[in-house]
């Protein structure tokens, strides 16, 4: 069974605009590398069907703890602790965080 | 699907102990750079103060780079009046030259190149699913490898890294900061990540 990967970022109350919410296939993830000291980028499959370039979703964590973020991604693609399919890695609105030291998240998207 | 992740994690930083004369410390230096520092926005320095016990970022405006030079200005301008005994520190800001992982279904290949002392690994970009896109690559500075025993071990551990978790995990493949991993003992002398 595909698992997927859910994300939020509203500015306030109801999603109303582009790229506050997303979920993306674990099958689209493409990689996960720093953006700064204290930023890990997720890489996936442009939702949109586009090619190039990728979307990305910007987790803002303590500073270097890139590491632990890797580790929690990895688990959460694997749904190692509840192998359900649908995996909430950031709800900003809930302050729902499923890996340690996360505290925000954004995504960016070419549509 | 269970995916394996492979991490790489490159070695970005280096301490100097403050002597006397001008405040310049010499990076870049192989066996504790593995990302070229070409520009002073890529590294941050702090100063361990010995007779206050404290340490202290030193802002991008108190710095400067000329080649592989390092100037760290005054106090009185953004800098730090070093004393003897102070400890310098400079390190990498990480970025996605300094640190990744990879899924293991995205894994291309490993090969040598025309260099006796090179060893690189492919994924697929992680930026892009174009046709076009190009690769991302580990390369690895090894030891001139005439018997090919170099490259096969490499060959093994990356393999033996892509299985290493029938549960999927994140699989330190080489992580040079901290001399992990599963290639930590083959005498790699630089690895550069490239995320293209």
């Amino acid at each position: 069974m595909e698992k997927y990967l859910y994300f939020s970022n509203p500015n306030s109350g109801a999603p109303d605009q582009t790229q506050e919410t997303a979920m993306y296939a674990t099958s689209s993830l493409l990689g996960v590398c720093p953006g700064s000291a204290t930023t890990t980028l997720l890489h996936f499959t442009p939702r949109d069907g586009g090619t190039n370039p990728a979307d990305i979703v910007t987790l803002t964590h303590t500073s270097g703890g890139h590491k632990v973020v890797f580790d929690g991604v990895a688990s959460l693609v694997n749904a190692e602790k509840n192998n359900m399919p649908f995996q909430v890695v950031a709800d900003v609105e809930n302050s729902i965080f499923n890996i340690s030291g996360v505290t925000a998240c954004s995504i960016a998207s070419t549509d | 699907m269970k995916t394996n992740f492979l991490h790489f994690k490159s070695v970005g930083t280096q301490s100097f102990t403050y002597v006397s004369g001008g405040q310049t410390v010499v990076i870049n230096s192989a066996d504790f750079w593995d990302v070229a520092i070409t520009n002073k926005n890529q590294i941050t320095v702090s100063v361990f103060d010995l007779s206050a016990g404290t340490d202290n970022a030193v802002a991008q405006a108190g710095l400067s780079l000329s080649t592989n030079t390092v100037t760290i200005a005054a106090s009185g301008s953004n800098g730090f009046d070093l004393a003897a005994g102070d400890i310098v520190t400079v390190t990498v800001i990480p970025t996605e030259d300094t640190e990744a992982i990879f899924r293991a279904d995205r894994f291309l290949g490993v090969e040598a190149n025309a260099s006796a002392t090179t060893a690189i690994l492919s994924f697929k970009s992680m930026k892009s699913v174009a046709a076009a896109a190009g690769d991302d690559t580990i390369t690895f500075t090894i030891a001139d490898d005439g018997n090919v025993a170099l490259m096969k071990d490499i060959s093994l551990g990356v393999l033996e890294a892509l299985n290493a978790d029938k549960n999927g995990g994140t699989v330190t493949v080489f992580d040079r900061l901290n001399d992990v991993g599963i290639l930590a003992n083959l005498a790699i002398t630089k690895m550069v990540i490239a995320v293209a």
